[in-house]
């Protein structure tokens, strides 16, 4: 009897060693995760802070290609090539980066206007083949592609293209490719700001009463949010477009490099340090 | 050997020719901006900062003079940061600005400066309002050079001011809409005698144009500069307005 007592006290015993042992093992393991699971929560804090500083708007005004294209002893329509292969590199980095706006200033008003028609009508026509091409990916990717610029001297040919690949990507929802192809914004302005004074005679707005919404609302592009990054390659410290509500406030940076000479890390660098920067709009 | 040696020299040249128009800027442009800033900084008042920034612009206008800059204009205050910026830091702005500009007069009339307030004056009380109308009147026949003051400018106001008025002319049959072109959307802007900019250099180490006369700065040489504006070397002006016209400027993409 004895026995059996002192038995059940050394097996009760035993199992409070056990629990009090499994109890000090668990604090640390608690304590840790405790430790752990904070440190994640004030890393996912960050992260969305950060993403409301994250650029969503990106606008590259490509320059140097012909001048790489003569510096490497290119024909200037392979270095063509090659650009359009890099922007695609480019909106990968971006698809990851979560850019919802990439507008791509191809050709300016300003070169079309100096080159023959031969030549742009070369250059649009690559790219549109090599959109054409591609355009499978870009489709899986929810890539909506968009062209803006004047048209009317545009081969019918190039133009049939233009409308085919807006209308089979027009449902993508990932990112925006916004081409700029021989974009003029006096015009664009010319018909928003008729069709406001329109709307002011037939007595839809009061002209004294217009806003600046009103002006944004009825240009083409108004579906483009303004710019947060413009980057503009080839060494020339200008702008050589007109988009005043869509500059403003971007940043803009300059770069030596000619586009097809720059690492594709140059983007990724520009991304994180423009969440870095601290945003000042004044003037 | 001889076809070698002057295809070289005619090339080289021909090329040069493409690369330098030899165009000695005539139109600047300046976003001042890094005033708060430096006050914080060197510890002063933000008047005693505003008054730094105007004896900036005056040294840098005997210089501009000099380099036979015909226009200047300057960013001196936007709709953004007026609507932004509490009243009593407007008070300060509007009271030192004057004060300042009234001040150096004698500078304005001595050196041949013609003054222009461009932006949105009806905003302004009468008496400041007053006091721009008689500046500009007192100056307006000066022609050394144009000093051109942003002020309560903002560009989308500028554009749809031009938009106003055009609905207006349109609404009491002066015009036709079928009439409108590109050159009457000009013409009719606030900025609209702002000749297109050579160089535009903003300071305070920020890498916007804040909306600074976009059409006018368009296919300008812009410069951004890290030093606050009271801090900015005015040799370094002087030294890239004369480098301006060696600069190669290859077109094309």
């Amino acid at each position: 009897m004895d026995n059996d007592n002192n038995f059940s006290f050394f097996y009760f015993r035993d199992y409070i060693v056990k629990f009090v042992l499994i109890f000090l093992m668990l604090f640390p393991i608690v304590w840790i995760i405790k430790f752990l699971t904070e440190k994640i929560d004030k890393k996912s804090i960050l992260d969305r802070e950060q993403l409301i500083f994250y650029p969503k708007s990106f606008c590259l005004i490509l320059d140097g290609t012909r001048r790489w294209a003569s510096i490497n002893n290119k024909d200037y329509l392979k270095a063509y090539e090659e650009s359009i292969d890099k922007i695609f590199s480019i909106l990968n980095i971006f698809i990851i980066n979560k850019i919802k706006h990439f507008t791509l200033f191809m050709i300016s008003e300003e070169n079309y206007k100096k080159r023959s028609f031969l030549e742009n009508d070369l250059i649009i026509n690559l790219l549109l083949d090599n959109l054409e091409l591609k355009k499978k990916w870009l489709f899986n990717q929810k890539i909506k592609v968009k062209f803006y610029g004047n048209f009317e001297s545009i081969n019918e040919k190039n133009l049939n293209k233009i409308k085919k690949l807006t209308e089979f990507l027009s449902e993508g929802n990932s990112i925006h490719l916004n081409i700029f192809l021989n974009y003029d914004f006096k015009k664009d302005l010319l018909s928003g700001l008729k069709s406001i004074i329109k709307k002011a005679k037939n007595g839809d707005l009061a002209e004294d009463l217009l806003t600046e919404n009103d002006l944004i609302n009825n240009l083409y592009i108004k579906e483009i949010p303004p710019f947060d990054i413009v980057l503009k390659t080839g060494g020339i410290d200008k702008i050589n477009e007109v988009l005043p509500f869509h500059f403003s406030n971007a940043k803009i940076i300059f770069n030596k490099e000619l586009f097809l000479n720059i690492n594709n890390n140059f983007f990724d660098q520009i991304l994180k340090k423009y969440v870095l920067d601290i945003r000042n709009f004044a003037s | 050997m001889i076809k070698s040696f002057l295809n070289k020299i005619f090339f080289n040249r021909f090329k040069k020719d493409n690369y330098l128009d030899n165009k000695h800027p005539k139109n600047i442009g300046f976003i001042m901006d890094g005033n708060r800033r430096w006050a914080e900084i060197k510890n002063l008042s933000l008047s005693d900062a505003y008054e730094a920034g105007g004896n900036k612009l005056l040294e840098l206008l005997i210089i501009l003079i000099n380099k036979k800059i015909e226009t200047v204009s300057v960013f001196a205050l936007a709709m953004k940061n007026f609507k932004k910026r509490p009243k009593a830091e407007m008070d300060i702005i509007f009271n030192t600005g004057f004060k300042f500009i009234e001040k150096k007069e004698d500078f304005f009339i001595k050196n041949n400066i013609k003054i222009k307030f461009i932006g949105n004056i009806s905003l302004l009380n009468d008496e400041l309002k007053n006091k721009i109308i008689n500046l500009e009147n007192k100056t307006k026949d000066f022609n050394k050079i144009i000093l051109n003051f942003l002020f309560l400018y903002s560009e989308l106001d500028d554009i749809l001011e031009s938009t106003k008025k055009l609905a207006l002319k349109v609404k009491n049959n002066e015009i036709d809409i079928s009439e409108i072109n590109e050159i009457m959307i000009l013409e009719n802007l606030r900025s609209f005698e702002i000749p297109q900019l050579d160089i535009v250099f903003r300071t305070g180490d920020s890498e916007r144009l804040s909306g600074f006369l976009p059409i006018q700065s368009a296919h300008s040489e812009i410069i951004f500069i890290k030093k606050m504006w009271p801090d900015l070397n005015e040799k370094y002006i002087e030294k890239t307005i004369e480098s301006f016209k060696y600069k190669r400027r290859p077109f094309g993409a």
